[in-house]
């Protein structure tokens, strides 16, 4: 049988970010891919080299449009330990209630995405106007709805107020009734079951060999979650649920995203109702002693990994920046062989890609 | 075992040099072995358990090219390799590792160091118009 290349990207309205997949198929049928990214590198690692420390949490925050926080949040950390400072408790509950917002905001966000790609436009509607309640929330807290500028180095910088508190709240009921409608969608809905079950398969041998991380790790069996693996901020303080499922597929996927994200809502309500009083930073010095430090955080995708390296000038030595849509990507060709051509949208959509996070 | 045991095992094992475990805030454990080390040293990682490998840095250390392995199970351990400047080569971990691939090839194409035993041929970030040798 004859073998044509299907060049998907880098422009495409699959895919909402630059990413080129070369698809070589035999009919209809997948036999192999090839991808290439670097569409939207914008050299944030040495542009960090440049910049003092405080103005790199703005830098670091441009890194992910959708998990601005969880970047700031493990930058600040690392930071943090090679100056030694303890965050007041106060700040490290901010702290996490903004991550467990944007897990919810990205979870949603990536519903619609993938609801979109297979032609469920109610449902992409749905999914993007709950996740408009998660953005309401940071907004109010934060006055912006994609980068927050919540963090600095010793802490946070905005407090949450009684009213505010009581808006919050209303907010999540809402979002804990409309999340558990799509749960139940996704439960048992027939044509989606037909779309996503059993489609771009992995394994958790796949997923130990690849590394791969995040929901996409959950979704195959493999219980990982450095939220309670690694604890950091407020998390060794909270009770929550760390969903597995075995299938590995994108339905699987789809179910632990969305258990996650009613999970996540619980989680703000107990942030809500044991934050604790006191102030919300410490002063830090602008200069930081020479040494390194590694920080990881829980995104909504996965594990995300700062190293950082001083030399003792205001501006760092050098910043690495791990983040887990590249470990993702890997899995993709893994996903697509074997698969039909009509599957191929959905497998690109289940993994969550985030290509910003990718090139940084 | 955890990473701390793992570690002194792969010091008396390996009969690293004292001082060659230092700490990494936060929680890291680190080691710094030698390139021609790297190979057995992670087989070793992936029969006792350590098989998830976060990503691999490339970082001048003095004005010398380092590569550190982030590794993580239940704790964090990084291994430091310092590479020799003029020859800028290691042996690939894709073979043990292949969710390796796509970091080495970052580094390859960003620091330039032949990963010995991978031919990365194709590029991943840059373009097809760019020098790798720049």
């Amino acid at each position: 049988m004859n073998r044509i290349i299907i060049p998907i990207g880098p422009q495409h309205p699959l895919i909402k970010e630059p990413l080129s997949v070369r698809l070589l198929l035999e009919g209809e049928r997948v036999v192999d891919s090839f991808l290439r990214l670097g569409y939207v590198h914008r050299g944030i690692e040495r542009l960090a080299e440049e910049r003092s420390f405080i103005q790199n949490i703005h830098l670091m925050e441009r890194v992910c449009g959708i998990c601005s926080h969880v970047h700031t949040t493990t930058y600040c950390q690392a930071a943090e330990a090679l100056l030694g400072v303890q965050v007041p408790e106060r700040g490290l509950f901010i702290r996490t209630l903004l991550c467990e917002l944007e897990r919810i905001h990205s979870h949603l966000l990536w519903l619609g995405v993938l609801a979109k790609n297979m032609g469920f436009e109610t449902i992409f509607m749905y999914a993007w106007q709950y996740r408009e309640i998660s953005l309401n929330i940071m907004e109010l807290i934060s006055g912006g709805r994609v980068s927050h500028s919540v963090n600095v180095i010793g802490g946070v910088r905005i407090d949450i107020s009684q009213a505010q508190s009581g808006e919050i709240e209303l907010g999540l009921q809402k979002l804990e009734e409309r999340s558990a409608q799509l749960l139940n969608f996704v439960q048992n809905d027939r044509s989606f079951h037909l779309r996503t079950k059993d489609i771009a398969k992995l394994t958790i041998d796949d997923i130990k060999k690849l590394c791969v991380v995040g929901p996409v790790a959950r979704a195959s069996g493999l219980d990982i979650d450095l939220r309670r693996d690694a604890p950091y901020a407020a998390y060794p303080q909270l009770d929550f649920r760390v969903y597995v499922l075995e299938q590995g597929d994108v339905w699987a996927r789809t179910m632990i995203r969305l258990l996650e994200t009613l999970e996540s809502v619980r989680l703000c309500r107990r942030i809500l109702s044991r934050l604790p009083h006191g102030s919300i930073s410490v002063d830090t010095p602008r200069r930081i002693p020479p040494g390194e430090a590694v920080s990881r955080c829980e995104a909504p995708r996965g594990e995300v990994l700062y190293y950082i390296l001083t030399d003792g000038s205001q501006n760092p030595a050098r910043i690495k920046i791990r983040t887990p849509s590249l470990t993702n990507l890997i899995t993709l060709p893994l996903q697509l062989k074997g698969l039909n051509m009509a599957d191929v949208s959905v497998a690109i959509s289940g993994v969550d890609l985030c290509i910003s996070c990718a090139d940084r | 075992m955890t990473i701390r045991d793992i570690v002194k095992k792969l010091i008396t094992q390996f009969r690293l040099p004292a001082g060659s475990q230092t700490h990494i805030p936060q929680n890291e454990m680190a080691l710094k072995i030698d390139g021609k080390l790297l190979h057995s040293i992670i087989e070793s990682l992936l029969e006792n358990g350590i098989w998830h490998l976060t990503t691999i840095t490339a970082v001048k250390k003095n004005d010398n090219l380092h590569l550190l392995y982030h590794f993580w199970m239940h704790g964090g351990l990084t291994l430091d390799v310092p590479m020799i400047e003029e020859k800028k080569e290691i042996i690939s971990i894709a073979d043990l590792i292949p969710g390796a691939e796509f970091y080495e090839r970052e580094i390859f194409e960003m620091d330039n160091v032949t990963f010995i035993g991978k031919d990365y041929l194709e590029l991943l970030f840059r373009s097809d118009n760019t020098d790798t040798k720049t």
